[in-house]
Order: C-alpha cells, then sequence, then structure tokens
C-alpha cells in the first residue's frame, strides 16, 4: 500500500508538478490549492503526510495545523514555505506540525523526510 | 582616494576645532580663576601702599620738621645774638668804630658765618661798618629790608645781591635811642653759602632736593634740580602759604613721580621745601626685594594655576572629544543596525517572492527529469537531461542565494549555553579541515588553555567562524598561511583572532565589507552576505568585530565576544523578520 501524501499549496504549478513528481515515485499524492478542499479531503481520506504550505488563502498556517490535527492526529505535518520566518516555524512546530522545509526543495531531501515522518507515524500507530 | 582627502579633512577641521576650543577654554578658565588672584592683588597691593604711604609721610614729616626746626634755630641763633648787642651795647658804643669792630671779631668767634656788622641811623645812612666791603656810609633808606626793620623791629631779609654784589641775607634789629628819641638799625649779613651749607648738612640721598624758598615763590638757597639761589621756583609750592602757616604740607607731585614736602620757618618768611623723587611704591618694591620668598610664592602659585589650568582645559577637551566621539560611533552603529534591518526585510521579502517561481521552476525541471527517466530510450534524451542539469544547477544557485538572503534576514534566536571556544573553533576547523588539507593551507592553531567558558550561543558562533575562516581559505593561495590564535587576558571579554597572508583588502573598502551584498570575491563566488550576517551575529552576542588589512601583506579579523553576555532575548527580536 503506498504512502499517502497531500499537498496543500496555492500556488498550483508547484502543488500539481510536486505531487506528479510523487506519484512517479509510487507515493499517492494529490495536490489541494485551499484549506477548504484540504480539510475536505483528509476528512474523506486521512493522509499519512501532509505537506502544507504556511501561508494560505483562508488560513495562516497554525490554525490549519490544529484543525488538520484534530481531524486526522496520525496525519504528520510537513511545513513547506518560501519565506521561512523563525517565529513561523517555531509556532508551527508547537502547533504539531513535525517538521519544515523552505522552497526551493530538493526532492531527495523531501523523500528523505517524507520516509522518516512516515516511519515515525507507523511506530507509534502500527 | 578623493573619499580618504575628504576624511582627512574632516578630521584636521575637527583637531583644529578642539585646538581653538582648548585654547579658548584655557582663556576662560584663566580669566575665572586669575580675576579673584588678580583682585586679591589690587586690593593686597593698595592695602601694602597705604602703610607704605603712612609710614613715608611719618618718616618724610620728620625730616621735614628736623631740618625746618635746624634752619630756625640757626636763624634765631643770629637773630638773638644781634638783639644781645643791641640791648648790651649803648648806640655811642657801637658808633665807635673800633668798639663795632672788637663786636663784629666778638660776634662773629661766637656765632660764626657773620660777614659784617654795621650801624645804619634813622635816615638809612650806615653810619658805622665792620666787615670786608666799603659799604660805610650807603644809604639803605629804600631797601625793602631796612623799611620792614623800621617796621617790625627785627627781620631777616630775603637773599639778595646789594652794594657787595655777592648773594646774601640780612638780619637787622632796630634799638631806640631815647637820649635822642630817635632809633638806629643794627645789621649783619651771612652769605647765601652758609645756608647752602645748612641744607647740604642734612645729608639728602640722590633722589632728594632741599632748598628755601622766599613768600614771593624765590629760591633762597641753590638746588639740585630746580635752579639757582635768587631764581623763581619753576612750580608752585604752596597755594596759599599764609592759610597753612607753620604747618607741614606733604603731597604727591602731580604727574610725576615723588612728594613734596614744606613748612614755614618761624622768624623768616622761608619755607623749608623737599622734594624726593621717592614713593610708597618704591618701599613695596624694596620690601619685595628684601623678602624672596613672596616673589618665590607668588611666582609658584602663578605657575601652578597655569598648569592647572592647562590641565583642567586639557581633559576638559578630550572629554567633550570623547563624549563626542562616542555619540557619533553611536550614531553610526545605530545608523548601521538599521541599514542592516532594512535590508534585511527586504532581502526577507525578495526572497520569498523569488521561492515560489523557483519552487515551480525546480519542481518542472525535475518532473522533465523524472518522465525522461522512465521514458526509457528517446530522441535527444542526454541532450535534454543536460539542459535540465543546467536549470537545476541554475536553481539550486538561487535556492543558495535566497537560502543565504533568508538567513541574512533571520539571524535566528540566540540560544545561550557555555561554551568553550577552543572547543568551538576545533569543531568549525573540522568542516573546513578537508579544503584546508586539499589545498596545503597551513594552519597556526594557538588555542588558550586559561580562556574560560563564554555564555553564547553555540550554532552562531560557528557560523561566525565558519564564515571568516572560509574567508581567510578563499583570501589566501595555495600553501598560505591562515593563523587562529584565542586571547585571554583576565578580563570580561574573550578575543578570537583569525588572520591570513592572502591578497589583503583596500583600506576604502574596508569600511564596507560588513554591508550585505558586498563582495571582493569573483563574480558567482561570493553573495555578498557571509560578513554581513557574522556582524550582526556577533553584535547580537554582544560582541564586536573589527578588521585589518593590508594589500598584499593579508586581512586580520579579530572577533571579541562577552564572557556573559548581556543583550537579553527582546533586544536580539528586534533583528527578526
Amino acid at each position: 500500500m503506498s504512502k499517502k501524501i497531500l499537498i496543500v499549496d496555492d500556488e498550483d504549478e508547484f502543488g500539481s508538478t510536486l505531487a506528479e513528481r510523487l506519484l512517479i515515485r509510487d507515493y499517492d499524492a494529490k495536490a489541494v490549492y485551499d484549506v477548504e478542499k484540504a480539510m475536505i479531503e483528509i476528512r474523506q481520506s486521512p493522509p499519512d503526510i501532509v505537506l502544507l504550505d504556511l501561508r494560505m488563502p483562508g488560513g495562516f498556517g497554525m490554525s490549519t495545523i490544529k484543525a488538520i490535527k484534530e481531524i486526522s492526529p496520525k496525519t504528520k505535518i510537513l511545513m513547506i514555505t518560501g519565506h521561512g520566518s523563525q517565529q513561523n516555524v517555531k509556532d508551527a512546530l508547537e502547533n504539531g506540525a513535525e517538521g519544515f522545509m523552505i522552497k526551493p526543495i530538493n526532492i531527495e531531501e523531501l523523500l528523505d523526510k517524507i520516509e522518516t515522518l512516515y516511519n515515525q507515524s507507523q511506530a507509534i500507530n502500527p | 582616494m578623493k573619499q580618504v582627502s575628504i576624511t582627512k579633512l574632516i578630521e584636521s577641521f575637527r583637531n583644529n576645532r578642539f585646538r581653538v576650543l582648548k585654547i579658548k577654554l584655557f582663556f576662560i578658565i584663566g580669566a575665572i580663576a586669575g580675576a579673584p588672584l588678580l583682585m586679591v592683588s589690587v586690593i593686597a597691593y593698595l592695602w601694602l601702599y597705604g602703610i607704605a604711604k603712612d609710614d613715608f609721610a611719618i618718616r618724610f614729616t620728620e625730616k621735614i620738621e628736623t631740618t625746618s626746626l635746624s634752619m630756625d634755630y640757626y636763624i634765631s641763633e643770629k637773630l638773638s645774638g644781634l638783639q644781645f648787642l643791641a640791648s648790651a651795647y649803648s648806640y655811642e658804643s657801637l658808633s665807635e668804630q673800633k668798639n663795632l669792630n672788637n663786636i663784629f671779631h666778638l660776634f662773629k668767634r661766637e656765632f660764626g658765618e657773620l660777614v659784617d656788622l654795621g650801624v645804619i641811623d634813622d635816615k638809612g645812612i650806615q653810619k658805622v661798618y665792620a666787615g670786608p666791603f666799603q659799604l660805610q656810609g650807603k644809604n639803605y633808606a629804600t631797601h625793602e629790608w631796612y623799611e620792614k626793620t623800621i617796621a617790625r623791629g627785627r627781620y631777616v631779609s630775603d637773599v639778595f645781591i646789594g652794594y657787595r654784589n655777592i648773594p646774601h641775607f640780612a638780619i637787622a634789629v632796630k634799638k631806640y635811642i631815647p637820649s635822642k628819641a630817635t632809633f638806629c638799625i643794627l645789621r649783619a649779613t651771612i652769605n647765601m653759602e652758609s645756608l647752602n651749607n645748612r641744607i647740604a648738612a642734612m645729608g639728602l640721598k640722590g633722589s632728594e632736593d632741599a632748598f628755601l624758598i622766599s613768600s614771593q615763590n624765590i629760591l633762597q638757597t641753590d638746588t639740585r634740580f630746580y635752579g639757582k639761589s635768587m631764581e623763581r621756583l619753576v612750580f608752585d609750592v604752596i597755594d596759599d602759604r599764609r592759610s597753612i602757616n607753620k604747618s607741614i604740607e606733604i603731597r604727591e607731585i602731580t604727574n610725576k613721580k615723588g612728594f613734596i614736602g614744606h613748612k614755614k620757618l618761624e622768624n623768616v618768611d622761608w619755607h623749608l621745601v623737599i622734594v624726593t623723587s621717592d614713593s610708597p611704591h618704591d618701599k613695596i618694591i624694596d620690601l619685595l626685594r628684601h623678602n624672596y620668598t613672596m616673589v618665590y610664592l607668588t611666582i609658584a602659585v602663578m605657575v601652578m594655576c597655569i598648569i592647572l589650568n592647562f590641565n583642567i582645559s586639557r581633559r576638559m577637551v578630550n572629554w567633550i572629544q570623547t563624549s563626542e566621539k562616542n555619540r557619533e560611533d553611536a550614531i553610526a552603529q545605530s545608523e548601521h543596525a538599521n541599514r542592516l534591518a532594512s535590508i534585511g526585510r527586504l532581502a526577507a521579502g525578495v526572497a520569498h517572492e523569488i521561492n515560489n517561481p523557483l519552487a515551480i521552476i525546480n519542481e518542472k525541471a525535475g518532473l522533465m527529469k523524472d518522465i525522461l527517466n522512465i521514458s526509457g530510450a528517446t530522441p535527444h534524451k542526454d541532450k535534454f537531461l543536460g539542459l535540465i542539469a543546467a536549470i537545476s544547477d541554475s536553481v539550486n544557485r538561487c535556492r543558495t542565494i535566497t537560502h543565504r538572503l533568508l538567513g541574512f534576514a533571520r539571524q535566528m534566536d540566540i540560544n545561550m549555553e557555555m561554551i568553550d571556544i577552543n572547543s568551538l573553533i576545533k569543531d568549525v576547523l573540522q568542516f573546513l579541515e578537508k579544503e584546508i588539507t586539499y589545498r596545503d593551507i597551513k594552519l597556526e592553531l594557538i588555542l588558550n588553555d586559561e580562556a574560560p567558558l563564554i555564555e553564547s550561543d553555540r550554532g552562531q558562533l560557528q557560523q561566525v567562524f565558519l564564515n571568516i575562516i572560509n574567508n581567510a581559505i578563499d583570501a589566501v593561495q595555495d600553501e598560505g598561511i591562515i593563523s587562529i590564535k584565542v586571547d585571554f587576558s583576565g578580563g570580561d571579554s574573550i578575543s578570537i583572532s583569525i588572520q591570513d597572508n592572502g591578497h589583503g583588502i583596500q583600506e576604502d573598502k574596508l569600511k564596507q565589507i560588513f554591508e550585505p551584498f558586498y563582495t571582493t570575491k569573483e563574480k558567482g563566488k561570493g553573495t555578498g552576505l557571509g560578513l554581513s550576517i557574522t556582524y550582526g551575529i556577533v553584535q547580537k552576542l554582544g560582541g564586536d568585530i573589527r578588521v585589518e588589512s593590508k594589500v598584499g601583506i593579508g586581512t586580520k579579523f579579530t572577533v571579541e565576544l562577552p564572557l556573559k553576555n548581556k543583550n537579553s532575548r527582546e533586544d536580539a527580536k528586534k533583528y527578526q523578520f
């Protein structure tokens, strides 16, 4: 069973392309472009990992993280940001996100992180 | 070069301004301190002058008194002697030539200095005469002395020439002749030279002059400075002699240094006048001349005042200069920090805006590469993969820049812990070990076992030293030398210097090297952010960073770090964006 990845980013070109690249690598990846759709998707089929842009229309990071964790506590959240404000990253981690990366991302590093987070998830919830 | 010249010009102008200020302060403080001193000196002088003047007046009065008494005695002695002759001898006896001759010789022997003796009848004719001149039969009826003797009974005349053509004065007494119901006058004369001799006997000092004057201001004796006998004195001694009859008057000579004093004699209408060019001021000078302690003391106080004044003005100017420099430094530092902050905000914004499209390019290129890789053999596959790799390389270059921009802007929160600086530098060197070895760079590491632990942020300090040492490696040639030295002299800070023997930095560029985006490296090799990040971190950690460099010799960075960081977390937040 392939790992389910949900990409939440208002930059649709980025999200769709990254999803396609993950699909090629046998991940069950899907991209959505706003928080509302993300929540619907998570409720319907909770992903293993959410790649979440810090700044999104309809929600700025923290509330989205809390909402995701409320719906699917097992889902790991990896923040992806073009800004990388220290305070925002810190707040995100304190609110339940498990990691962060700054755009543009290196695919190999991303895969490493995904695997690490997935393994952690499996270790806690086998 | 132009910038250096302007800097020098400003420095020169500033130094000149402080030099002028120092001189002004010297004179102002001198005036403030000197005014009371001068006032005290003037008061002391006036007080001393008053004392000296009183003393001088007493001594001068004594001299006039003594001399006038002597002159009075001299005149009255002669007058009394003549009076005695007139009383003791009858007219008949005095009218005998032989008797008069005898009396004259006796009289002269007794009183001396007499020139002659004569008896003048009531018609003014000299009936009998004893003396060296041929004056018998001479008529004196119209002579002033004759008239005044008749009127007063006895009289001492002013000095005059008379029949003998020699300056002399007459002493005459009127004698009644009851048997004839008439009178005669007994007259003796004395040469003016006798008066001169009496004056000379006073023992005058070189600065003094003494003489006799008549009531008509005619000199009766010769003077040293004011003319000869029988001449009119060139200045008025007294305004109204009669009103101050017998009194002594002393006054300063107008427009001239010195004093004049006079007293009227008892039996003659003469004034004894003494003039001196001495003054109380001379007394003070004499006093000082004979009291060197006071002079030395005064000079010592003045010299001390000048030295003290000089030191105070120098210290004040130095203090002002230091304050001004500190203020300027603080302003410059603040401006620099503000500039870095502004650029940081801009950098963060730019990085964010660039990162999103960059991420799209990166993913698109990555996807193309993925598709090509899974497509098997396709035409121009290698060409496309090469092109994609070039895109990815460029994206990575941009990524490095934007990530550093974010790093510069962010300068993460400090996380304090106790750090062994020796160990931290060794850790940093491990990152660079391969580069150093590969390029055969000689590393001189002088650590300090005495260095205490410092309270600082490990990660940020690693970034600081990584940046500086990395720059040193870039600056030196292969086989170059890099020296790293840890210094601790027991104060409240620790110093770490990193010196290389690379190409060095030009003096006019030294001030810019901490500015963001400023680099001396070749195009594409440096982002120009490393040292500005380093500068910001060191400042945030409460330290300081200095750079010295000479072209062709090398560059030395010195990082001063406090043993305890004083910058609070809140202060540090102002560097965040």
